[in-house]
């Protein structure tokens, strides 16, 4: 395969991630006109320079979110026993993204600056970190809220999350394995 | 002819005597009889023209190619996922094959709610019959349905519900279970290996990677405008301009009212868009101590219809089986984490049906945002809750019936079944709102609905706008209700129909 072709990447559903989300309630709204305010929160983690010299679409913050945000989601965290250390979710999400309409990315850029701001956070869930820095179980309680939230827009941004790491990871056919899908079989071996 | 985006140097400046935009189902039957009937017909589609040699059977490689925003389509809050096809063949190409004729219930509704004579179950007779020979629509035989079908028809036997086994329009099928990939093998016979080679033999010209983006429409001869696009990129190459006297646009109920919005044309009933219908779709995940592997096989095979029109208000669902592909489980199955991740690890054990409501009091609708694009607002109604609600609790008990060791089904906050006497309690207890449930749809109709009615309707029973003599819409968007069945034998029948129509009173087009 040769690279523009492993850049082709699938697309499961992460188009739907481009609506207007956060407009649909007053704290969605609010938290809309505040998110370019928010400062960048400095992340001690770092990411290997051959990764952050690929990104197209992400900043390195950002592909930091999602790696971390799609490790938590799928339940694949790296290093942990039996996690698929081959898959990188959030680097293919990196390539998807790029290629995606300029309003679809806008909302992503957004989503990812509220969902790892420690003042939404604080706000939603009384917790004093960014998303990033929090510890493993209060990470997933972190998702948990936003899963079920009464608040429409948090409910719409765990989907589009969701949507982009699922898809990002199981697409790739090195998840296949674990769950025991052959991908095309034909019953008496033809083609 | 065929051509592609990458075969296009140059603008594109044509004449025709009818120009198609959009090769499903109805624009592809529309150009197989018009080309037929001697019209020089040119046909857009905004997607790719790809063949078997290019289905390769994985998610990556179809939704990136074939699916409309990469199998992204969705409302605006994300919370109903809206799947079509966006390549030569449009749905078809990529549909599981289910071919159904139009329950007589709902032609009945049709000429009874909005006048419209000529489509009702004999007038159709002879174009169903047409279509089904045409695309070799045939039933299974028994002994070919994969173990997910086989949930539906053993549990609802048990229960002592109807079934009926669906008819499909495949030839030489090797039941790989990759229909919604795309065919691999040319068994299925979608639009792409049917009405588009019959139409291009009658000297029709394919135009692929075009993006219809308006429609002219103050004179006799119409201009088609829009963009020639590259087929990896999806910029924008060149241009096209396609001048005829009579436009069909066949471009789905999502993007046919967005193409017609953005001309400003047809809308004098303030009813372009409205009306969206769905099919509002959920689905039920069994864990079976069998294998059931429910990406292989046949997808779907046999329905159970037990439960439509049951009480005469033309509402209700159905359940079919739904093939299982990892990344569409990952999406659908609920949570997220190690549960989540442990319940992928139980894919082959899984056994899936999807439920169907035939809406009767929902409320959608399809308007162009900020970006040009198709906007999709929905608002389930009540009684159509009600229905999906008893739809995934029908869908349970079917496969407890069939031996299911728990079932779940697709709400965000996981909701496990463990007995058939559990079922109504925890599905009392889970929220129904939006985003708390997963909910998808394949059947997009409605929102150019056909009526007699000009000021209720935005074309007539020939599917011939009421506003513009000349401008046609023949696809999902004209039905004016739901249906209750998979579409494309219903379209495919209105189309050829239509066509014909088309033909016969656009007679003196031709040079």
């Amino acid at each position: 395969m040769n690279r523009r072709e492993s850049l082709r990447l699938p697309g499961a559903t992460l188009g739907r991630s481009r609506r207007r989300f956060l407009r649909q309630t007053f704290l969605g709204a609010a938290a809309l006109f505040v998110a370019p305010f928010l400062p960048p929160r400095r992340i001690s983690a770092q990411i290997p320079p051959e990764t952050a010299r690929t990104l197209r679409f992400f900043s390195e913050h950002e592909y930091i979110v999602v790696s971390s945000a799609a490790a938590r989601l799928t339940g694949h965290v790296p290093g942990e026993p039996g996690s698929s250390g081959t898959l990188d979710a959030a680097l293919r999400a990196d390539t998807f993204l790029s290629t995606e309409d300029p309003e679809i990315q806008d909302q992503i850029h957004l989503l990812l600056t509220i969902f790892n701001s420690p003042i939404t956070a604080f706000l939603f869930s009384f917790m004093f970190s960014d998303f990033v820095n929090m510890d493993p179980a209060d990470k997933d309680r972190y998702i948990e809220g936003w899963m079920t939230s009464s608040l429409g827009f948090r409910r719409t941004g765990f989907q589009a999350l969701k949507r982009l790491s699922m898809s990002m990871h199981y697409t790739d056919e090195h998840s296949w394995d674990e769950i025991g899908y052959h991908g095309l079989e034909v019953p008496g071996g033809a083609r | 002819m065929i051509l592609r985006g990458k075969d296009i140097t140059g603008a594109v400046r044509e004449s025709a005597d009818v120009c198609i935009i959009g090769s499903g189902c109805g624009g592809g039957a529309s150009a197989k009889i018009l080309a037929e009937a001697g019209k020089k017909v040119v046909l857009l589609e905004e997607g790719g023209y790809y063949t078997s040699a290019d289905f390769d059977g994985t998610e990556q490689t179809a939704y990136q190619n074939l699916y409309q925003r990469r199998a992204g389509e969705s409302t605006e809050d994300l919370s109903v996922t809206v799947l079509q096809g966006r390549c030569v063949g449009g749905s078809t190409t990529v549909n599981w094959m289910t071919s159904l004729r139009t329950p007589g219930f709902t032609l009945e509704e049709w000429r009874r709610r909005f006048g419209i004579e000529g489509l009702g179950a004999k007038d159709l007779e002879p174009y169903f019959s047409r279509v089904e020979q045409y695309l070799n629509v045939h039933p299974e035989p028994d002994g070919n349905h994969n173990p997910n079908n086989r949930i539906i028809l053993d549990g609802a036997r048990v229960l002592g519900y109807r079934t009926r086994v669906n008819g499909r329009n495949a030839r030489n099928c090797v039941r790989s279970g990759a229909c919604g990939l795309g065919c691999p093998f040319d068994a299925k016979l979608s639009v792409a290996l049917t009405y588009i080679p019959d139409a291009l033999k009658s000297g029709a010209t394919l135009y692929a990677d075009c993006r219809a983006q308006r429609i002219e429409a103050g004179g006799r001869m119409k201009r088609v405008t829009g963009d020639v696009i590259d087929s990896a990129s999806r910029n924008k190459r060149t241009d096209f301009v396609i001048e005829a006297p009579v436009v069909i646009v066949s471009a789905s109920a999502i993007n046919s009212p967005v193409l017609l919005l953005k001309s400003g044309i047809a809308n004098s009933s303030g009813e372009l868009g409205k009306n969206l219908t769905l099919h509002l779709t959920t689905a039920v995940a069994g864990l079976f101590d069998r294998v059931i592997y429910p990406s292989a096989g046949i997808p779907q095979s046999v329905m159970c219809d037990e439960f439509l029109n049951r009480n005469g208000d033309k509402g209700g669902f159905w359940i079919e089986a739904v093939p299982v592909y990892p990344a569409l489980a990952a999406l659908a199955f609920p949570g997220f984490g190690k549960p989540h991740r442990e319940r992928m690890r139980e894919f082959p054990h899984t056994g899936a049906s999807i439920t169907l409501v035939k809406e009767i009091d929902s409320a959608g609708r399809v308007s162009v945002n900020d970006h040009g694009r198709a906007s999709i607002r929905y608002e389930p109604g009540p009684k159509d809750i009600e229905y999906l609600k008893q739809g995934v609790a029908a869908a349970a008990r079917i496969h407890f019936a069939a031996g299911a060791r728990e079932v779940m089904s697709l709400h965000a906050r996981p909701t496990v079944i463990r007995s058939e006497g559990e079922i109504e309690k925890k599905l009392r207890a889970a929220s129904w709102e939006k985003n708390e449930i997963a909910l998808f749809s394949a059947h997009p109709l409605g929102t150019c609905r056909m009526g007699i009615d000009p000021r209720r309707s935005v074309v007539d029973p020939h599917c011939q706008t009421h506003d513009v003599p000349g401008l046609f819409v023949i696809d999902g968007s004209v039905t004016p209700t739901a249906l209750g069945v998979n579409p494309q034998i219903t379209l495919l029948a209105i189309a050829e129909k239509s066509a014909e129509w088309v033909a016969e009173n656009f007679a003196g087009i031709a040079r």
